[in-house]
């Protein structure tokens, strides 16, 4: 009787996983592992930031039916927010990293320069990422699209032309 | 001499030290102590991969995959890789107690090595995990 209570003792949730813990505790990735996750998050938001820049540089090199003052413009805040967006992505990548107040702000300033360019890692072989680092750099990726989609929009519609989703007219009757 | 031992060490260690043997005698790597954490790689006939601690218990239909991570297609992002690294538990509906999978359903176990990226992605989860607590 004392066995059976015994074992279904140890068969109940809490019990089971306290003694899991003890017998086959969980491995915990090292400094040196969260580095070289984290600079491969790096390397992704670098070639993220290249993609959205090469969409507008692109988009910029055609005729546009906007004037040159105006794709200046437009072309300066899309650069400006996709900076503002790795900034925010990399604030991200800092925190996960257990990093806080001046050396987050610290980390940011160091690497978010060296990040203009990414010829260097742009065919490089991918790391596969901690969930956590790949959720940053899945909502970056996302966001500096949203970015330069919005700029190409922008460059690619002509002032005063209707919206690209016209509310609907009736049309004439036969 | 003769060796006596208490009533509890009759009843209860000494199963457990028969089972571990008999274990071992199956399969070494099923020693925790001795090998660390083991991970292992559920491969279902639909293609997925559920990657965790497993609980197979022969009697049953299914086995139980406790702390789950999953691939998810990541083509569309700039980590130069086809898939990513998901933990099981985000969903709307948060899965709790670990998932419990038909064994009819699946392909192969295997176990996942722990230099190999999958074991070191899901080490450095846990770190991040810790960090940001």
């Amino acid at each position: 009787m004392f066995a059976v209570v015994v074992l279904a003792l140890l068969a109940a949730d809490p019990v089971r996983t306290a003694l899991e813990s003890r017998l086959d505790p969980p491995a915990i990735g090292d400094p040196a592992t969260i580095s070289s996750q984290r600079t491969a998050a790096e390397h992704a938001l670098a070639r993220g930031y290249a993609k959205s820049l090469q969409q507008l540089r692109s988009t910029g090199s055609v005729r546009l039916p906007v004037t040159a003052e105006q794709a200046a413009a437009i072309m300066t805040k899309a650069v400006s927010d996709l900076k503002t967006v790795r900034r925010a992505a990399l604030a991200d990548l800092a925190t996960a990293s257990g990093l806080r107040g001046a050396d987050a702000t610290a980390y940011v300033s160091a690497t978010d320069p060296g990040l203009d360019d990414a010829s260097a890692v742009a065919a490089e072989s991918g790391t596969l990422l901690a969930p956590g680092f790949f959720a940053i750099v899945s909502r970056a990726d996302s966001l500096l699209t949203q970015v330069a989609d919005q700029a190409t929009r922008d460059l690619t519609t002509a002032p005063g032309a209707p919206s690209a989703s016209p509310s609907p007219t009736a049309s004439p009757r036969p | 001499m003769k060796l006596r031992l208490p009533g509890w060490a009759r009843w209860l260690a000494l199963p457990a030290i028969a089972g571990a043997i008999a274990g071992a005698s199956i399969d070494v790597q099923r020693l925790p102590v001795l090998t660390g954490e083991r991970i292992d790689a559920v491969l279902l006939l639909d293609g997925q991969a559920y990657f965790g601690h497993l609980e197979d218990f022969g009697l049953s239909d299914t086995v139980t995959l406790r702390d789950v991570y999953y691939f998810q297609d990541a083509r569309a992002t700039t980590t130069n890789l086809a898939v990513a690294l998901v933990q099981r538990g985000t969903e709307l509906h948060a899965p709790a107690n670990g998932m419990q999978i038909r064994r009819d359903q699946i392909l192969a176990i295997e176990h996942v090595t722990p230099t190999s990226p999958v074991a070191q992605a899901i080490a450095a989860e846990r770190e991040i995990e810790l960090l940001v607590r």
